[in-house]
């Protein structure tokens, strides 16, 4: 058993420290991390991919590794590079348009309770990819994941990377991305967190190429005693360059959720636009919800829009749906489905988007 | 002996403990169809929402019954699968939902059973096709980029689909053109039949043109102050409300009569 009590979700710029959002650190202890011997890519490699075990290509990624930031925490970094038993080196190579998505599914179980991956997307110039990794369990008590993705999009590549979460109740999940985006070069991140009973989660873009756009699509559902710490930062070093995040998510029960979104517009990125927004729908009075939108400019000639809002569910809305036959739980359920549909729909396997909508459904039976 | 669908007696109700209704008295038959006409601010709205049951809406003195069971202590979607229907003054955009899905819940929920899929699809086609409303609004976000007249024909093709024993209009006719009103009230014309009943609260006689008005009742100021047959509908278009009098004169909330 180890004890990680460092901060893993470190706010850009420290705010008061009774908002309670500055860090997050992991309740749970670090079980005994064992070998994960499942394996987790279920399909075969596509003609302009090369998917190899990352431990071989230590040295070619290094000095890309480099130039990025540590993504949300570095104490998480240091933590999967000790332990990191599964992880890939994704290469798409250059002006390679692969149609077909990559998919990485981990599955945790008896057997493999404990992952701790990492993993490197490389995309040379002009190439576009989708790679999914879903992270499923059917542990009955105390799961653990924790990885670090790094994603390298270079002139004029364009990567989506989807990770969809649906762990165990009772499992821990803390998981970090970094990007790095040449000119041109485009990366947008579909994050989907919906199960754990903890979850720390953040996902770095640096803009680093002119004309380079960096986009975050997220969901959360928190119910029960779930606490769930988001941390998205778009770090604008570029000209012209262009990011959002959106985030949705539904909040019940107990549960707890901080949000930090930073748009962090660094001196020489004139012309750049970023804009953000988070909306929460509450749905019991119990629930805990924290929104820290950060817009930090170093830059006079930026463009920064920023939004946070919550509400209870729409009344009027209910009692349309009401009046056509719907129970309040169903109507509730429909609104919710709703909410979640735009970033659903971009999921780009259909069957993966069913058994998260059905997923979803069950967890909405108790609303 | 006509069946009584609904019965409504001494209805008081209030919103945000101001009262807008103050004594209500409306009883409808199956196979009929009632007008309801007034001012704004009269309480026609009030009155079709309180019967759908809208939790904003509260009932300080009087009862509504439906099929001679009490309903007022019923949730909104327990009065919807007993055969209550609203078409909406203002119908609510729902963004992620589409027409289709939203239908097939619906009815599914109303009907207390899993509806065919091909059966539905095609019923649905055809009542769309009546309505002259383009097939592909079936896979599109329930009004969401709707126009005023094509929100009020999607509730018309769910009164339709839904098939209700009582049918209440909030002013589905407003906001439509000559032509569109003309397909609403046909597709109206073509629910009705003698096991149901339509409440059309309108200040547009054109709706009725295909309907056989059987009671025309003037709200104003909380009360039913007047109940009398089509003739009366011309009668208000002629010389607005004015020329009623009553307390609504005194009250000062008398409008003149839109459209």
């Amino acid at each position: 058993m180890e004890k990680l009590q460092k901060n893993l979700s470190p706010i850009p710029v420290k705010t008061w420290n009774w908002l309670g959002v500055n860090s997050a650190v992991l309740e749970a202890d670090i079980p005994a991390i064992t070998d994960y011997s499942k394996q987790p890519i279920t399909k075969g490699s596509e003609k302009g991919v090369t998917i190899t075990d990352i431990r071989l290509n230590r040295d070619t990624i290094k000095f890309m590794e480099k130039k990025m930031d540590v993504g949300a925490s570095e104490a998480m970094r240091d933590f999967v590079k000790k332990n990191q038993n599964s992880g890939y080196f994704i290469e798409i190579e250059e002006g390679e348009k692969i149609g077909t998505p990559i998919i990485l599914q981990y599955d945790l179980d008896e057997e493999n309770p404990t992952l701790v991956d990492d993993h490197f997307i490389l995309a040379h110039e002009k190439s576009e990819v989708n790679i999914i990794i879903n992270y499923t369990s059917s542990c009955t008590k105390n799961g653990f994941h924790s990885g670090v993705t790094k994603v390298f999009a270079k002139r004029g590549a364009v990567v989506h990377l989807i990770k969809v979460q649906m762990l165990a109740d009772q499992d821990t999940h803390v998981d970090t991305i970094s990007a790095i985006t040449d000119e041109k070069g485009q990366v947008d991140f579909t994050l989907i967190e919906l199960g754990a009973l903890q979850t720390i989660t953040g996902c770095r873009t640096q803009l680093v190429g002119k004309n380079s756009t960096g986009t975050i699509h997220s969901l959360y559902f928190g119910d029960q005693n779930r606490k769930i710490d988001i941390n998205y930062v778009q770090t604008h070093q570029a000209r012209e360059s262009l990011s959002s995040i959106e985030a949705r998510g539904v909040l019940l029960d107990h549960s707890q959720k901080v949000f930090k979104g930073t748009l962090d517009f660094i001196k020489g990125s004139s012309g750049s636009k970023g804009k953000e927004e988070e909306y929460t729908v509450l749905l019991s009075p119990t629930v805990r919800n924290r929104s820290t939108p950060l817009m930090l400019c170093g830059e006079d000639a930026v463009e920064g829009q920023h939004a946070v809002s919550t509400g209870k569910m729409d009344e009027n809305k209910l009692f349309y749906l009401m009046s056509r036959g719907l129970s309040e739980v169903e109507a509730k359920k429909l609104i919710i489905e709703a909410e979640f549909q735009p970033i659903l729909e971009k999921v780009p396997v259909i069957e993966l988007r069913d058994t998260i909508s059905m997923y979803l459904r069950r967890r909405l039976n108790h609303v | 002996m006509a069946e009584k669908l609904l019965a409504i007696h001494g209805l008081h109700a209030a919103v945000e403990g101001k009262e807008i209704l103050k004594g209500l008295n409306l009883e409808i038959n199956k196979g009929e169809v009632h007008v309801i006409m007034g001012p704004n601010g009269s309480g026609k709205s009030t009155l079709v929402n309180l019967i759908m049951g809208h939790p904003k809406y509260e009932i300080t003195a009087g009862s509504i019954a439906f099929e001679g069971e009490d309903i007022t202590a019923l949730k909104t979607y327990e009065r919807a699968r007993k055969g209550i229907f609203l078409s909406f003054q203002n119908p609510e955009e729902i963004p992620g939902i589409t027409v289709e899905n939203l239908l097939r819940t619906a009815k599914n929920a109303i009907t207390g059973e899993t509806i065919k899929i091909m059966a539905f699809k095609k019923e649905l086609k055809q009542a769309m096709e009546s309505l002259k409303i383009d097939n592909t609004y079936a896979a599109r976000h329930v009004n969401v980029g709707f126009s005023g007249g094509e929100k009020k024909r999607n509730e018309i093709l769910q009164m339709m689909m839904l098939n209700p024993q009582l049918a209440m209009l909030d002013e589905t006719d407003s906001g439509l053109d000559i032509d569109a009103v003309r397909i609403v009230s046909s597709g109206v014309k073509h629910f009705k039949n003698e096991q149901n009943a339509i409440l059309i609260i309108t200040h547009n006689t054109k709706i009725l043109e295909q309907l056989d008005v059987d009671y025309v009742h003037i709200l104003m100021n909380g009360k039913i102050l007047q109940t009398g047959d089509a003739s009366l509908i011309s009668q208000i278009n002629e010389n607005g409300f004015l020329h009623l009098g009553g307390d609504a004169l005194d009250s000062g909330e008398v409008n003149t009569l839109h459209g």
